[in-house]
C-alpha cells in the first residue's frame, strides 16, 4: 500500500494467532483484539514498523478465513471452467460479492491480498491439514504474491510439523517459518524478514535496513535492562543503616531497610516490564500488596528462602529469615569483612539474652545492619529470571510472568566475581540512593561498576 | 543556547524526572526532527516550567567564582613566597639555582603527577581537587543560598550538573585546566613579585656547590639560558658565570651589569619555563574542553532514554481500522457451560468431521463399539467434495438419527456451522454432535470451547442435549456424558 515501504497481508484461518503474530512484532500489547475463537477479528487493521523517516513496514491484521472451502468452489466455478488467471477470479468474485453476502469477511481478506506487497500464512501447527487449510492455501495461489507461510503454536503442534512441511511443499510454499507467538524468541522473528528478503529481491536493502534495526533496538533494550538490574545490586547491597545498639533500635531498621529493598525491586520490575513494553498485570501477583502478606514473592519471607533451596536450621535460619546481616564492628569500618551474614542475626533473635547481653556487653556505639548474602543472591537470582522470561516472551502472551526462583531450576548460578561485587558494593555506601546521604559524586565509579554488572548479565544471555 | 548547554539541560530534566521520563509537554508535530533533536527540545520546552537553566548559570558562576577565588590566593601566595625568599636570604646574596630550583621542581613534580593522572584517564576526576572544589561549593551553598533548601530539586540539579560537567573526559579538562591556571596564577605572583622585588633591592646572584664541579654548573646555566638567549633576554657570559661562584673575586668589576643579567635570566627563565607552559597547557585543556562539550552526546542507552524513545519517537504506528463490519456481530453463547446432554442415541449414523489421525482411530473403537454395523464405512468429511457427497446422500440414509465426530479443541467456524445448518436442513433425523476431547486444553479453555460449540449447535439448530462430550486423554479408553 505505501510505495516507499512494504505492505504485508497476514492472512489465515480463524483463531490461528493472527492479530497474535502482529502484536508480538509490533511489541504492542494492545495491538486489536485476541481471543480463544473464531471470528475475533472482523476488520482489516494496519500497524507500522519504522524503518527510517520516510519507510515502514506496515503489517494488515485481517479477519480469519472461515468458509474457504466455499469460496474456493465458487472461485473455481466462476468462467465455466475456462483457464482465466487467479487475480482475474477474485476480482470477478469481488465484484459479485452482493451475491454472497456471507462470504463478506472473506472478500476483506482478498481485498488485502491484492493490496498488498506480501502475504503472512499464519498457520496453527496444532491442526492436522484438513482440506479446509488446502483450499485457504490455493485461494492465496491465486493472488500471486509472494506467500510466508508462519507456523505458529510450534510447541503445542510439533508432532504435526513435518505433515504440513510436506503438505506445503507440495503446493509450492517452500519458504515457511516456525514463529510462536508465545514462546518468543529474537533469532525467529529475524528469520522472517530474511525470509521476506529472500522472496522481494527489490526490497533486500530495505529489509536488511530492518533487520539491522531490529537487532541494534533489542541489543539496546537488552543493555538497558542490565542497566536497571546492575542498579538494583548496587543499590541494594551497598545500603545499609546505622542504628543504635538497642534489640529495639535494630529491629527498626531492619524494618525499614526491608521495606526499602522491596520497593527498589519493586521499582525495578515495573521499569523492567516498561521497557520491554508488557503490562504491569502480566506479573504472578504483582498487585497484591506485601503489608497484607499477598505478595508470594516476597523477598524477605522465609518460604521464599525455602524455595531457594537454602536450609533454615536453628538460628542462622532466623537471621537468614530477616534478611540482614548486623556489623559488629563499630561506627566508620566498611562491612567488607562481613561475610559473617545473617548467622549473627539469628543469634540475636534466637537465643535472645544469653548471645544478644553478651555481645552487647562487648561492643559499644552504633552498629550498621546491611543486607546478607542470602538476600542479595535471592535478589540478583530473581532478577535474572525475570529478565530472561521477558526476553522470550511475546506481546501475545497471557500467562503470567512467574520470577520466582527454586531450587530445582538449575540456573541459580551466581556469577564468577559475586563476592568480589559484593565485597566492592559493600564498601562504597555512597553509592546506594537509598542511603540517606549520599548526594557524593563518586557516579564514575559506580557507572563503571554497573557497567561491569550489566556486562556480566548481557554476556550470559544469546543476544541473536 | 549551545549544544552542550542544551544536552545539559536534558540531563537537567532527567534528574528532575527520576528515573523514568513523567512529564508531559505539549504536543506538536516533531515527526522530521531526530530522536537526540526531539528530547533536546523537549527539554526546552520543561525548562520554561522548571526552570532549570537559570540554576545552571548559577552553578556556573560558582564554579568561574571559585576558580577566581583560588587564582587569588595562590597569586598572593606566589608574591609570598618570592617576598619570603628574598627576606630570608643573608644580607644581598641570593643564591641562584636555589631561587630557581624553589619555584620550578615542585612546579615540575606535580607537572608530572598531573601527567601521570591525566594520561591515566578516570584517577583525576576522584582525585581531591575535585572533591575539594565541590565540597566548598556545596558548603557554601547550604550556608549562602536559601534557594537551596527551597527548591526541592536544587540538590539533585546540583549533582546532575556537577556529574555532566565532570563527566569522563570533560572531567579531564575542567580538572586539568584549573590545576594549570592555578599554577599560571602562582607562577604570575611570583614573577610579579620578582620585579618588583629586584627593582627595589640589590641583590648579588651566586651560585654554589659541595659536590658538583664548576664546569657542570656553567653547563647548566649555559643550557637554562639557552631559550632565553634566543628570544633575546640578556643572559650572563660565561665570565659572568665564573664571577658569579660563591667566593669568587670579580675581577669584571662590572656588579651592576651582573646583577641586571642574573635578574634577566632568573625572570625570563621563570616565565619560560614555569608561567608559559602552565599557561599553554590550560589554553589547551580549554581548548580541549570546548571541543569535549561540543562532542558530548547523551548517553542515549540509559534505560531512561531508552524509554524516552519509545515515547517520543515509537517506532510503531497505528494504521487505524478498514474494511469495518457492517452488521453487528452475533453474540457468543451466552448460556450456561454445564453439559446438557442425555446419551448417544440407540442407534446412529456415524460420520467424522475434520478429525486428526489420532482422532480417527479413537472414533473407529468407538463406533466399533456403539454402531458396529458402519465399523468400516463410515465417513470421514474433510474437504468439499465429501462435505457435498455427504449432503446428497443424507436423505437416502436410513438411520434413526446422524452422529457428528467433531473436535472439541478446534474453535468451531463459520464454514462447519454452513455444513451442519445444511446437514440439518436436508433430513429431518435429529442431529447429535461427539465432541472429542484430546485433554490438550486446561479445564478454563474447555469450557470456553465447549460454549462456543453450544452456541454452534444454537445456531445450527441442534438440541443442545445433544451436544455430547467424549474424553479420550483417559488412557483406559473412552468415559463419555
Ligand atoms: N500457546 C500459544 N497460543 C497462541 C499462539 N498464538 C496465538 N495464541 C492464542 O490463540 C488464540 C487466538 O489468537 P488470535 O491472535 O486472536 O487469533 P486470530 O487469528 O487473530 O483470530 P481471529 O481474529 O478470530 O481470526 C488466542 O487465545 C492466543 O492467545 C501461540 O503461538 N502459542
Ligand atoms: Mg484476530
Amino acid at each position: 500500500m505505501s510505495n516507499s515501504g512494504l505492505s504485508v497481508a497476514v492472512v489465515g484461518h480463524a483463531n490461528a494467532g493472527k492479530t497474535s503474530l502482529i502484536r508480538t512484532l509490533l511489541r504492542d500489547t494492545d495491538f486489536g483484539e485476541v481471543a480463544d475463537q473464531a471470528g475475533t477479528t472482523r476488520h482489516v487493521e494496519g500497524g507500522a514498523l519504522a524503518i527510517d523517516e520516510t519507510k515502514n513496514l506496515a503489517l494488515f491484521d485481517t479477519p480469519g478465513l472461515e468458509d474457504s472451502m466455499r469460496l474456493f468452489y465458487l472461485l473455481s466455478t466462476f468462467f465455466d471452467g475456462q483457464s482465466v488467471d487467479g487475480i482475474e477470479r477474485l476480482n470477478y468474485f469481488l465484484a459479485h460479492l452482493s451475491d454472497y453476502p456471507e462470504l463478506e469477511q472473506e472478500a476483506k481478506v482478498l481485498r488485502a491480498l491484492l493490496n498488498n506487497d506480501i502475504i503472512f500464512y499464519v498457520i496453527d501447527l496444532r491442526e492436522p491439514v484438513l482440506g479446509k487449510y488446502r483450499d485457504e492455501l490455493h485461494i492465496l495461489s491465486y493472488a500471486a504474491k509472494p506467500v510466508i507461510p508462519v507456523l505458529n503454536f510450534t510447541i503445542e503442534g510439533a508432532a504435526n510439523l513435518e505433515q504440513w512441511k510436506t503438505q506445503l511443499a507440495r503446493l509450492n510454499f517452500h519458504a515457511f517459518v516456525s514463529f510462536d507467538n508465545v514462546h518468543f524468541k529474537f533469532a525467529d522473528e529475524l528469520k522472517i524478514y530474511q525470509k521476506m528478503q529472500t522472496l522481494l529481491a527489490e526490497k533486500e536493502v530495505l529489509l536488511q535496513e530492518l533487520i539491522n534495526q531490529r537487532r541494534q533496538q533489542w541489543s539496546e533494550l537488552f543493555t538497558a535492562a542490565g542497566e536497571l538490574v546492575g542498579s538494583l545490586f548496587i543499590e541494594c547491597a551497598s545500603l545499609r543503616y546505622k542504628t543504635l545498639n538497642g534489640e529495639q533500635e535494630i529491629e527498626q531498621a531492619t524494618a525499614k531497610l526491608q521495606q526499602a529493598v522491596r520497593e527498589a525491586e519493586k521499582k525495578c520490575v515495573r521499569r523492567l516490564l516498561k521497557l520491554y513494553q508488557f503490562r504491569k498485570g502480566d506479573l504472578e501477583n504483582s498487585h497484591l500488596p506485601v503489608e497484607q502478606g499477598g505478595w508470594e514473592l516476597d523477598l524477605f519471607s522465609a518460604d521464599n528462602l525455602q524455595e531457594f533451596g537454602i536450609k533454615l536450621t536453628g538460628n542462622i535460619a532466623k537471621g537468614a529469615g530477616l534478611g540482614v546481616a548486623i556489623d559488629l564492628v563499630t561506627a566508620g569500618m566498611t562491612l567488607g569483612a562481613a561475610a559473617v551474614t545473617g548467622g549473627i542475626a539469628g543469634a540475636l533473635w534466637g537465643v535472645k539474652q544469653r548471645y544478644f547481653d553478651e555481645i552487647q556487653a562487648k561492643i559499644k556505639g552504633s552498629r550498621y545492619i546491611c543486607l546478607n548474602d542470602v538476600t542479595l543472591q535471592v535478589l540478583w537470582l530473581r532478577q535474572v529470571k525475570l529478565l530472561q522470561a521477558l526476553q522470550k516472551r511475546g506481546h501475545a502472551s497471557f500467562a503470567k510472568i512467574d520470577y520466582q526462583i527454586t531450587a530445582q531450576s538449575g540456573e541459580n548460578e551466581l556469577p564468577q566475581n559475586w563476592s568480589k561485587w559484593l565485597r566492592k558494593a559493600r564498601s562504597h555506601p555512597n553509592w546506594s540512593s537509598l542511603n540517606s546521604q549520599s548526594t557524593d559524586l563518586a557516579e564514575n565509579n559506580r557507572l563503571l561498576f554497573m557497567k561491569e554488572l550489566c556486562q556480566e548479565l548481557v554476556k550470559g544471555e544469546s543476544l541473536r | 543556547m549551545n549544544r552542550f548547554q542544551q544536552i545539559l539541560l536534558a540531563e537537567g530534566v532527567r534528574a528532575v524526572e527520576g528515573d523514568s521520563p513523567s512529564l508531559a509537554e505539549h504536543a506538536e508535530d516533531k515527526s522530521a526532527l531526530s530522536f537526540e533533536q526531539l528530547v533536546l527540545y523537549r527539554a526546552g520546552q520543561l525548562d520554561l516550567r522548571l526552570q532549570i537553566s537559570p540554576l545552571f548559570v548559577h552553578f556556573k558562576r560558582l564554579f568561574v567564582n571559585l576558580s577566581f577565588f583560588l587564582f587569588f590566593v595562590l597569586f598572593i601566595l606566589g608574591a609570598g613566597s618570592v617576598q619570603k625568599l628574598f627576606f630570608s636570604a643573608q644580607g644581598t646574596e641570593v643564591n641562584f639555582f636555589w631561587a630557581f630550583a624553589l619555584f620550578f621542581i615542585p612546579n615540575l613534580l606535580t607537572l608530572l603527577l598531573w601527567g601521570l593522572f591525566y594520561f591515566q584517564g578516570t584517577a583525576l576526576n576522584t582525585g581531591w581537587l575535585q572533591r575539594f572544589s565541590l565540597f566548598s561549593l556545596k558548603s557554601f551553598e547550604k550556608r549562602f543560598n536559601q534557594q537551596s533548601s527551597q527548591n526541592p530539586h536544587y540538590w539533585s540539579l546540583f549533582r546532575c550538573y556537577f556529574q555532566v560537567t565532570f563527566s569522563r573526559s570533560l572531567g579531564r579538562y575542567q580538572l586539568s585546566a584549573l590545576t594549570h591556571l592555578l599554577w599560571f596564577s602562582y607562577f604570575c605572583g611570583a614573577t610579579l613579585m620578582l620585579v618588583v622585588m629586584l627593582a627595589t633591592h640589590q641583590v648579588d646572584f651566586v651560585w654554589q656547590t659541595s659536590i658538583l664541579s664548576v664546569q657542570s654548573f656553567q653547563w647548566l646555566t649555559e643550557s637554562l639560558a639557552y631559550l632565553p638567549n634566543l628570544l633575546g633576554f640578556p643572559v650572563p657570559t660565561i665570565e659572568q658565570i665564573q664571577q658569579s661562584h660563591l667566593g669568587a673575586v670579580n675581577l669584571l668589576g662590572d656588579a651592576e651589569n651582573t646583577r641586571f643579567v642574573w635578574s634577566s635570566l632568573l625572570i625570563s627563565s621563570l616565565v619560560l619555563y614555569g608561567l608559559l607552559p602552565r599557561l599553554l597547557l590550560m589554553l589547551l585543556m580549554r581548548f580541549l574542553l570546548t571541543a569535549g562539550q561540543n562532542k558530548f552526546s547523551l548517553p542515549l542507552t540509559n534505560p531512561y532514554y531508552v524509554q524516552l524513545r519509545q515515547l517520543l519517537k515509537p517506532n510503531v504506528t497505528s494504521l487505524g481500522i478498514s474494511d469495518p463490519d457492517v452488521c453487528v456481530t452475533q453474540p457468543a453463547y451466552q448460556g450456561s457451560m454445564e453439559k446438557h446432554t442425555h446419551g448417544l442415541p440407540e442407534q446412529f449414523y456415524p460420520v467424522a468431521v475434520e478429525l486428526s489421525e489420532k482422532q480417527l482411530i479413537q472414533v473407529k473403537e468407538h463406533i466399533k463399539d456403539y454402531a458396529p454395523d458402519y465399523c468400516d464405512s463410515f465417513r470421514h468429511i474433510s474437504d468439499y467434495p465429501s462435505q457435498q457427497k455427504l449432503l446428497a446422500d443424507i436423505v437416502n440414509i436410513n438411520s434413526d438419527s446422524v452422529l457428528l465426530y467433531l473436535s472439541l479443541q478446534r474453535a468451531p467456524d463459520r464454514g462447519l456451522l454452513g455444513f451442519i445448518k445444511a446437514l440439518t436442513a436436508r433430513n429431518n433425523k435429529p442431529c447429535y454432535l461427539l465432541l472429542i476431547n484430546d485433554g490438550l486444553l486446561s479445564a478454563e479453555k474447555l469450557n470456553k470451547r465447549r460454549s462456543d460449540w453450544y452456541g454452534l449447535a444454537q445456531q445450527a439448530d441442534v438440541s443442545l442435549d445433544n451436544v455430547i462430550q467424549l474424553d479420550c486423554s483417559k488412557s483406559n479408553g473412552e468415559a463419555y456424558e
